[in-house]
């Protein structure tokens, strides 16, 4: 065994030595000192952190929640609800208004998550009743899955809806 | 059932909308992230800065965890990121960073004989004042290993990099320790 293999195995290794290996260490200084220097790090182990104390760690779920929830994704909300005061797109409005109602009564005591889902709910009603060029890479790979989407793709979705939004208008 | 598994499940009722399982997620993790934060970042107010954006992150994302590597590996990932992003805006260097919090300062050895003590005390103060000259890479590499015990898998899935280069990573900053404790030595003896 040479000093490379007997530092990786010690790295590997730290608290189980073979024959090779201690046969090894038992002749070199350099391994010696490797090993000495991992057995330090084991110690430096043991050196605690500042704490912060328990009445830190009592409050600091509620204070992430609190900026998660002042971090939700209002603005996109209110860009995607926006679309449906267009009169172009009264041809989804039926479906639209209700399922708008129902979400925007609710919507606040949902999670996250679960808002993200409704608003997937919402743009896929809305893209499948929509006969107009939503782009072929929404309708392909973004109908498979809607709850999967994160807040990016959802972005992407609206951004389509408002530019179909944008064109219909223009016909208009 | 394991922790592995028992997170695995939080982590799945939490996709499926379960608020309490965030919560557990986070009372699980809290003080292991805290304590990483605070390895990197020597200050509690950053330390808690980075540990709230970390579990924010996390809430916000956990659609996109596809559990291709382990839940902790994920978060421990989202941690680090947080710290050099968290780093960058304060216009400071990672390898300037000093590791030795004021707890670590106050630090005691686990030893009753006195002088064993005060030798322990300060090779532990030079070792940590030693991996602060570490590069990022490296330094982060031996807390990932040391601290928090992480595989080299899941510290190779933290940093960004294949197994064997994390293996590098880590086996580089003991050789540089190692090179770095003889030349203290040899400055001491002259």
């Amino acid at each position: 065994m040479n000093c490379h293999e007997c530092e990786s195995f010690l790295i590997d290794n730290h608290t189980h030595n073979t024959e090779g290996t201690l046969e090894h260490l038992n002749s070199c200084t350099s391994c010696q000192e490797f090993k000495k220097l991992l057995d330090s790090l084991q110690e430096l182990k043991k050196a605690p952190v500042e704490d912060p104390g328990e009445a830190y760690f009592s409050t600091l779920l509620q204070r992430t929640r609190s900026r998660i929830e002042e971090n939700q994704p209002q603005p996109l909300l209110k860009r995607f609800f926006s679309l449906f005061s267009v009169p172009t797109f009264a041809f989804s409005a039926a479906l639209g208004v209700i399922l708008v109602v129902l979400a925007v009564n609710q919507i606040e005591d949902l999670s996250l998550f679960q808002q993200k889902n409704v608003y997937g709910s919402l743009a896929k009603e809305l893209i499948r009743m929509d006969s107009h060029d939503v782009s072929d890479h929404s309708e392909d790979s973004i109908l498979d899955d809607m709850n999967d989407l994160d807040d990016a793709q959802l972005e992407e979705i609206i951004q389509n809806l408002e530019e179909t939004m944008l064109e219909a208008t223009e016909r208009t | 059932m394991t922790p592995n598994e028992n997170i695995n499940n939080l982590v799945l009722e939490f996709k499926e909308g379960n608020e309490k399982a965030f919560n557990e997620l986070f009372l699980q993790f809290q003080k292991p992230i805290y304590g990483l934060a605070m390895r990197i970042l020597a200050n509690h107010s950053d330390a808690d800065e980075v540990v709230q954006k970390t579990f924010m992150q996390v809430y916000l994302n956990l659609n996109t965890f596809r559990g291709e590597s382990s839940f902790k590996t994920w978060l421990y990932k989202i941690a680090i990121n947080q710290c050099k992003d968290h780093l960058k805006n304060k216009e400071q260097q990672i390898s300037k960073i000093d590791l030795e919090t004021p707890a670590m300062k106050k630090l005691k050895v686990q030893s009753s004989h006195p002088l064993k003590k005060i030798i322990g005390e300060q090779h532990t103060q030079i070792l940590l004042e030693k991996i602060n000259a570490l590069s990022q890479q490296q330094k982060t590499a031996i807390i990932l290993r040391v601290f928090d015990d992480l595989a080299f898998k899941e510290i190779a899935e933290a940093l960004d990099c294949t197994e064997s280069t994390a293996k590098v990573h880590y086996h580089q900053a003991i050789l540089k320790l190692k090179g770095m404790f003889k030349d203290h030595t040899r400055g001491e003896l002259r």
